[in-house]
């Protein structure tokens, strides 16, 4: 009994010494520690080895990567920036940036990309906008991506039906699903994933609705526009063309479509590394950009690089973002196949790296005319309720006109409370 | 209890059928570490990979720092269990055996402090952290864990069954309630003790949403918190994950197995009931 | 007081010292600024106003959050007892003098260390439409988790799987406490293995059973996790099976309104804390008996 506890109460001590581990060097040493947070891990080699050559041209620096899967990340970085410990450089997506832009907790960059005669128009538009704010830039564009359609070519080729192409129109979509959806048992045409960005926030502004004014302030519901985007979904649900909605809470949409049972669907960018590793679909699948409705539109979510307004080393965290944002370190990211990179002239690299497996030039061409996130300050009180109603069209317990109506209804409240 | 034959059939017969349930999921776990990341989704299921990629586990280990899991697991692990059977022990034969006032009071709150989301403490306990400059440490791992409510509610029912005949002659005898409570109490609930100290590692183990959110670093990880960070926006990569579960559940298999002995049927260390 | 009774009370509060000092800084301060919050608006970044009972009366009128309340009991009253019912059976089959005891608890164990993921996934698996076993064995065609009519049975029976493991351990433990004598005397008068698990297991197991039955009520009460993971975040069918703590847990960290959220929390406080004196009441007048 005495042994025991004599070795778990030298366990105790470890356990707290270790704790002091990461304080600073010694005075006289000018190094300087910054933290730098991420949510994808599967990107960690590629930041991993940027970091490596940045603190080699920098070597008073010393970046600590921080990852957090995308699920704690958001619950983790709040508390951080309320407890005013929020990273040095962290990651910030299109769903909550504006938050932070207007809590004042990320830094304004104007002065920075002044002074380093940074041209912020060598950056995809869409990212760049999600980022300013009265006239300040908030965030320095780091990545995007993109939704393009894919397809199963062994099922056309089972069908008996010719592959998608880029001149695609909506009536070629719904033609030829009819024609595989009669003729394979078992499979749909086509499916969508129920998260906004991979279909109607696409669907909505090509029929020439809007889910949310350019100035944030008004909803798109209301437009009958819109209505009709929505109605393309529900439309293919109720003809058949897409798995039903007890279907696709029983597997979700990437599944069927990787075991076959979905000719098409819209995919996003970040899909394609899967794919393109996944022995079961080599060869098997295609690219081309989403069928023309009324207008080429394609939604975009761009990640952005803010830094923390009370950061204690704001110089070094500015060379990091622009180091990161820099030409060269984009094009690595885009020849490492990671991700799209913002810096425009470096875009195709990325589709370039996959061209021996899979033609994944629609992607890009989809930036030419991509739009950003809609969002607002609040937008997650919106978002949930457009969620769950547009659910309920999906399982056709609602017209997409009823669902509308109230989708208008409770955004304009929200949008409301944000003006006040 | 006596078993015959007839008996001995029955219960062997409906342990296999429950053990049969219960073990397909560990079973499913395991063939899924050795397949690719295709099989892994595919649908219809597949069973057995084609070739068995034992490679996964050296790949897991290339990916994430598992052995920093798992040492920060193993002693965030034990010292917690230590401290709060420990720390559960002597408040539970505080609250079973002796008197003081505002007793009820305590006792109220202890329980109340269970009967809330504990997402609620998620917050609050990270800026406590934060305050005391722990924020990615270890300690911030086991601190906040050292206490619990629930524990000290299961130690109190064992107490409470122990006949007060045994205290009451110590106390004649001039013991103090120290000597009471370790020579006399604490051998006589090791059963609780054992089970509690189970539950608790078994807890601490497996905790997932606490250490992702209180520490940054992937060395200062635990194994589940380690491993979730291989579920991302664009999927999760199956087999490592598998790979890291199978290796991250075999410690707490083995202890279980080690101390589920101590478990003999009928016999108690030292006086009966009744 | 005299020095005996002062010696009890200060020993009293000194073994509960360490406890409740850790329980003091960590549990029940936030718990009360639980109920602080609970009167105000607060959102991101730790800013807020107080508002009143405004969001008690918006609880009252939230169909959304009635609905997960019911579910969440609707889980308690099928999925306690028939749990406990099973990992009772189980720890008394596991406590006879068979062999392979010690394999049996282990394999029976192997739940509670399975990756919740490998459980969601495998769950699914058996659940699903086209090719779940369930379906096959049973010759139906049924969508187990997508049917809106089914889904909250599934995730009950997922439920009681998971947690027939903990609550095994815990009766294991308690049955450790029964003197091997009693049944040697109903044994001499010639009881029956049924006759003395109902006159001599189940009443000296009791008090085991009680606390078992009360945390097993309060952490079903709670339950959040099993749920999310059998409905992920794609399920069309959610409102079937959601929980109480799921709508906190989206008031306060996915639409970022804690102020809501701390009310739905004590909402569910209120709600345990009646069944479990109740419960606790229950228990006096059968201890009684």
């Amino acid at each position: 009994m005495k042994k025991i506890l004599l070795g778990l109460s030298a366990i105790t001590a470890l356990a707290f010494t270790a704790c002091g581990g990461s304080s600073d060097n010694g005075s006289g040493d000018k190094k300087v520690e910054i933290s730098y947070a991420i949510w994808a891990m599967e990107q960690e080699p590629a930041e991993k080895e940027l970091i490596k050559r940045f603190e080699e041209q920098n070597p008073n620096i010393k970046v600590k990567l921080e990852v957090t899967p995308w699920d704690q990340y958001w619950t983790k970085l709040e508390a951080a920036a309320t407890g005013g410990v929020a990273p040095d450089v962290f990651s910030m997506g299109q769903e909550s940036q504006l938050k932070y832009m207007e809590a004042g907790i990320a830094q304004p960059l104007s002065k920075y990309i002044e002074k380093d005669n940074i041209d912020m128009n060598n950056y995809v538009e869409s990212v760049r906008s999600a980022y300013e704010l009265n006239g300040e830039m908030y965030a320095m564009p780091r990545d995007i991506d993109s939704i393009a359609l894919a397809y199963n070519k062994a099922l056309f080729d089972k069908a008996g039906v010719a592959y998608p192409t880029n001149d695609w129109t909506w009536e070629d979509l719904e033609r030829t699903g009819k024609i595989i959806t009669e003729k394979l048992n078992g499979v749909h045409a086509v499916a969508f994933e129920i998260d906004g960005q991979n279909s109607y926030y696409n669907l909505i502004p090509q029929s020439n609705g809007f889910v949310i004014s350019k100035d944030g302030k008004t909803s798109g519901y209301n437009n009958p526009e819109t209505v009709e985007g929505i109605k393309k979904m529900s439309d293919l649900i109720k003809d058949g063309l897409m798995p039903s909605a007890e279907e696709l809470s029983d597997m979700d949409t990437i599944s069927l479509f990787q075991s076959n049972k979905i000719a098409m669907f819209y995919s996003g960018s970040w899909n394609v590394k899967d794919f393109s590793e996944n022995k079961e679909l080599d060869g098997k699948v295609g690219f081309v950009v989403m069928p023309l409705i009324k207008k080429r539109i394609a939604v975009s979510n761009g990640i952005g690089l803010m830094m923390a307004s009370n950061s204690k080393h704001k110089d070094a965290a500015w060379k990091l973002m622009k180091f990161l944002t820099s030409e060269e370190s984009q094009k690595y990211l885009a020849t490492s196949g990671t991700v799209i990179p913002a810096y425009k002239s470096v875009e195709h690299f990325w589709a370039d790296g996959f061209n021996d497996k899979v033609d994944v030039s629609a992607f890009i061409t989809e930036l030419e005319y991509s739009y950003s996130l809609p969002t607002s300050r609040d937008a997650a009180k919106w978002r949930d309720i457009e969620g769950e109603t547009l659910k309920q069209v999906w399982a056709g317990n609602m017209s997409p006109e009823d669902a509308c109506k109230e989708i208008y209804k409770v955004m304009t409240e929200a949008l409301k409370a944000e003006q006040e | 209890m006596k078993i015959n034959r007839k008996n001995n059939f029955w219960i062997h017969t409906v342990l296999i059928g429950a053990v049969l349930l219960t073990v397909i999921p560990y079973v499913w776990m395991f063939l899924t570490s050795v397949k690719t990341q295709g099989e892994s989704i595919m649908v219809p299921p597949k069973m057995f990979p084609e070739v068995w990629r034992w490679d996964n586990y050296k790949i897991l280990f290339q990916t994430l720092p598992f052995d920093k899991f798992f040492i920060n697991t193993f002693v965030s692990t034990v010292v917690i269990t230590v401290f709060q059977v420990f720390f559960c022990a002597m408040a539970a034969y505080s609250f079973a055996r002796l008197k003081f006032p505002g007793k009820k009071v305590i006792f109220i709150i202890i329980l109340s402090i269970m009967m809330v989301p504990w997402q609620i403490y998620l917050i609050p306990q990270y800026m406590i952290i934060q305050k005391l400059g722990l924020l990615n440490t270890i300690s911030a791992l086991i601190l906040p864990s050292l206490f619990s409510a629930y524990g000290t509610f299961l130690l109190i029912n064992f107490f409470e069954s122990i006949p007060m005949s045994l205290e009451e002659a110590a106390i004649i005898d001039g013991c103090s309630y120290p000597q009471i409570f370790f020579k006399i109490m604490l051998p006589l609930v090791v059963p609780g003790l054992i089970a509690l100290a189970i539950l608790v590692s078994l807890w601490s183990w497996n905790s997932l949403m606490w250490p992702l959110i209180v520490n940054s670093s992937t060395d200062k990880m635990t194994l589940s918190a380690g491993l979730a960070n291989l579920s991302g926006r664009a999927g999760t990569k199956y087999p490592l994950l598998m790979a890291g579960s199978v290796l991250a559940s075999v410690p707490m298999i083995l202890f279980f197995f080690l101390l589920q002995k101590k478990f003999i049927a009928g016999i108690s260390a030292s006086g009966t009931k009744g | 007081m005299n020095k005996k009774q002062k010696n009890e009370m200060l020993w009293g509060y000194l073994m509960l010292l360490p406890l409740i000092t850790g329980i003091l800084v960590f549990s029940i301060v936030p718990f009360f600024q639980n109920i602080f919050y609970s009167f105000t608006n607060l959102g991101s970044f730790g800013q807020y106003k107080m508002i009143g009972f405004a969001n008690y009366s918006k609880l009252f009128s939230d169909t959304k959050v009635w609905i997960a309340f019911w579910n969440t009991f609707k889980y308690v009253i099928f999925s306690v007892p028939i749990g406990i019912s099973l990992s009772l059976i189980i720890a008394v089959l596991l406590n006879s003098k068979i062999k392979g005891k010690g394999l049996y608890r282990t394999l029976l164990f192997l739940p509670a260390v399975t990756m919740p993921s490998a459980i969601a996934m495998i769950w699914k698996w058996l659940y699903n439409k086209d090719f779940g076993i369930l379906n096959l064995v049973f010759g139906t065609h049924v969508s187990w988790m997508g049917n809106p009519n089914f889904v909250f049975w599934s995730i009950t029976i997922v439920m009681i799987w998971s947690g027939i493991g903990y609550n095994m351990i815990i009766l294991l433990a308690g049955l450790q406490g029964i003197s091997p004598s009693y049944y040697e005397a109903a044994e001499i008068d010639g009881a029956g293995p049924v006759a003395k698990f109902f006159k001599i297991t189940l009443p000296l197991l009791s008090p085991t059973l009680f606390f078992v039955s009360i945390t097993s009520i309060i952490g079903t009460l709670q339950s959040f996790d099993i749920v999310m993971m059998m409905l992920g975040k794609t399920s069309l069918v959610e409102g079937k099976a959601t929980t109480a703590v799921y709508m906190f847990y989206k008031q306060a960290f996915i639409l970022h309104n804690k102020g809501y959220a701390a009310t739905i929390a004590i909402a569910l406080f209120i709600v345990t804390m009646i069944i479990t004196a109740i419960q606790l009441r229950l228990q006096k007048k059968w201890n009684i008996d």
